[in-house]
């Protein structure tokens, strides 16, 4: 038995979340007692599996078919390795890929499923894994049952700390198990380079669903002016379409390391933190004083913006 | 093309959330339901393919809302409406997304659809998200975080999935086949009240009576709600005040002069 971590890459590089995520399978791994084996899959990595050293064992599922995500073929190397590997526990960062298989193996393995995983512990009644529901306003905590399936919340505190060093073994497979799937690639769109990149701004003024209409976004960009930046959003604002998607911060947005986020009615759902948790500081208003976004914010404001933005602008530029 | 929308109420997260006394879960009693929204672009992507020739019925799991649900989907352009009925769900007791999942799937199975849409995610989904569910269930290829659906010839559609940093990738996903959207090429538009009335009065809902059976289920142990603010320092005073601090906060972190 053992625990399998699914690492993920992007452009030849394993992405900012999995050595997180393979601290959480480290973590998990030390609380049941079972070895960590990671499993990598695409075509062309050997020379990053070092960065999973920690590990007892990195797989490599490597074929040129598998050189761009494709669903239902990670679906079926997930499924081959974790039944070759006898995993009790596969450990994904909850990502877009996870979103497509995550579940599918839970049920195809009649595994139990637990989604937005913060942590695992050893509890008086077994390990027990706590997630974050009621998008994050409530943490839960359930029982590991015998096979199961974490969805684990990019940014988890983990006890371990990943070293990128050690002795993994490292074991290559052949993808010659894969029939041919039902989805295929195309092709990969960039997004829009021709508006501001909110990456490069120290300070960033961030509205999300508490912006309430599209008319009061004039008033957020009259608040960037004054602090000479621009405005980003969560995911509704840009759903909505009052906020080119260029200005989304989070999960499938940008992610933002300003020296200061603002945060304008941003509840803090886990997928807007995932983008901004990594702010030197944050700022956030919010009407409600529960807010999960209150927990991770430096200072916070529990006031209508609309009673303080328009104060806010006006000390601002009157200010000594 | 014979698309299925599925639709589920979830718990409007505007109103307080208050744990049981007992420490076992959250007090449901006072809770106010709403339409996810993901399933909302679901529906609204799925007519976007109608006003195209294509047929889209609407389905959702019994619930406080369910009607509503339903006449909304209706008066939006779905075209039949099915409710999704179970003596072994307790929809006070809340419905996991793989219950919902197996219902559904026990009410489609034998109805011909080439393509299933629902929302990305719930906000209590963790049992996992239904579309992943029952693509298993169903034996079908299975995409989420889609944006945008486009026929592909007669037996495949164009989808297009959000990937962190705003890429979209673009896919070719063989029909029949289950998608989790989270967004619409356009978000739904406004719908007068008047509009869901008259669908009130005029759509009827057929109910479909299905059986679940056993599940892997988590089972909740404890729920907390987090300390909120356990960080953050509380900026008092009328807003005049509170944006006079801000100000300093603002100059002491470098980012104004």
């Amino acid at each position: 038995m053992s625990v399998l971590v699914v690492t993920e890459t992007n452009d030849g590089q394993f992405t900012e979340n999995t050595m997180d995520l393979a601290a959480f399978g480290k973590d998990v791994a030390n609380v049941s007692g079972l070895p960590l084996t990671c499993l990598v899959i695409g075509n062309g990595l050997e020379g990053i599996l070092g960065e999973l050293g920690d590990a007892n064992e990195v797989v490599y599922v490597e074929d040129p078919k598998l050189a761009n995500y494709v669903p239902d073929l990670w679906e079926s190397v997930i499924s081959e390795i974790a039944a070759k590997k006898s995993a009790k526990y596969i450990v994904f960062s909850y990502s877009s890929m996870a979103v497509d298989v995550s579940a599918a193996i839970a049920q195809k393995l009649v595994a139990h499923h637990y989604g937005a995983c913060q942590k695992i512990q050893s509890g008086a009644d077994g390990i027990e894994v706590v997630s974050g529901s009621y998008g994050g306003k409530v943490l839960v905590t359930t029982k590991a049952a015998d096979l199961n399936v974490l969805s684990v919340v990019p940014g988890s505190e983990t006890t371990y700390k990943w070293t990128k060093s050690g002795g993994a073994t490292i074991t290559k497979e052949s993808a010659d198990f894969l029939s041919p799937g039902k989805i295929a690639f195309k092709q990969m769109h960039l997004p829009d380079s021709s508006d501001v990149d909110i990456t490069t701004y120290e300070l960033l003024v961030s509205v999300g669903r508490g912006i309430q209409d599209e008319a009061n976004i004039e008033l957020a960009e009259e608040l960037a002016t004054a602090l000479n930046t621009v405005v980003s959003g969560s995911r509704p604002v840009i759903d909505q379409g009052w906020l080119p998607k260029t200005r989304q911060v989070g999960k499938s947005g940008k992610s933002v390391k300003p020296k200061l986020y603002l945060a304008l009615g941003i509840s803090g759902a886990p997928e807007h933190v995932e983008g901004m948790r990594n702010s030197l500081s944050i700022i956030a208003v919010n009407t409600d004083p529960k807010a999960p976004i209150f927990n991770i914010a430096e200072y916070g404001v529990n006031t209508d913006l609309f009673d303080l933005v328009p104060e806010l602008i006006e000390a601002i530029n009157n200010r000594g | 093309m014979k698309i299925a929308v599925l639709l589920k109420e979830i718990i409007d997260l505007v109103e307080e959330l208050t744990i049981m006394d007992d420490g076992s879960g959250v007090e449901r009693d006072y809770l106010m339901y709403k339409a996810n929204e993901f399933d909302d672009f679901a529906l609204e992507e799925a007519l976007q393919l109608k006003a195209a020739g294509h047929s889209v019925d609407a389905y959702a799991i019994d619930g406080t809302e369910v009607d509503s649900l339903l006449h909304t989907a209706f008066a939006r352009g779905a075209e039949n409406l099915f409710k999704v009925v179970s003596d072994e769900i307790d929809v006070d007791a809340g419905v996991s997304s793989r219950v919902a999942a197996k219902a559904f799937y026990e009410a489609i199975k034998d109805k011909g659809y080439d393509l299933v849409m629902t929302g990305v995610q719930g906000v209590t989904d963790i049992d996992g998200p239904i579309s992943g569910h029952l693509s298993t269930l169903m034996n079908r290829p299975h995409m989420s975080v889609v944006v945008r659906v486009d026929p592909d010839g007669d037996n495949a559609v164009t989808c297009m999935k959000e990937f962190p940093g705003g890429a979209l990738g673009e896919y070719t996903v063989q029909l029949p086949a289950v998608l989790g959207m989270q967004s619409a090429r356009s978000p739904p538009g406004y719908l007068p009240i008047a509009k869901i009335r008259k669908a009130s009065k005029e759509a009827t809902i057929n109910e479909v009576s299905v059986s679940i059976g056993d599940l892997p289920l988590v089972s909740v142990t404890s729920a907390s709600i987090p300390q909120t603010g356990k960080g953050a320092e509380m900026i008092e005073g009328d807003p005049a005040a509170q944006a006079a601090k801000l100000v300093e906060i603002f100059k002491s972190k470098g980012v104004l002069s």
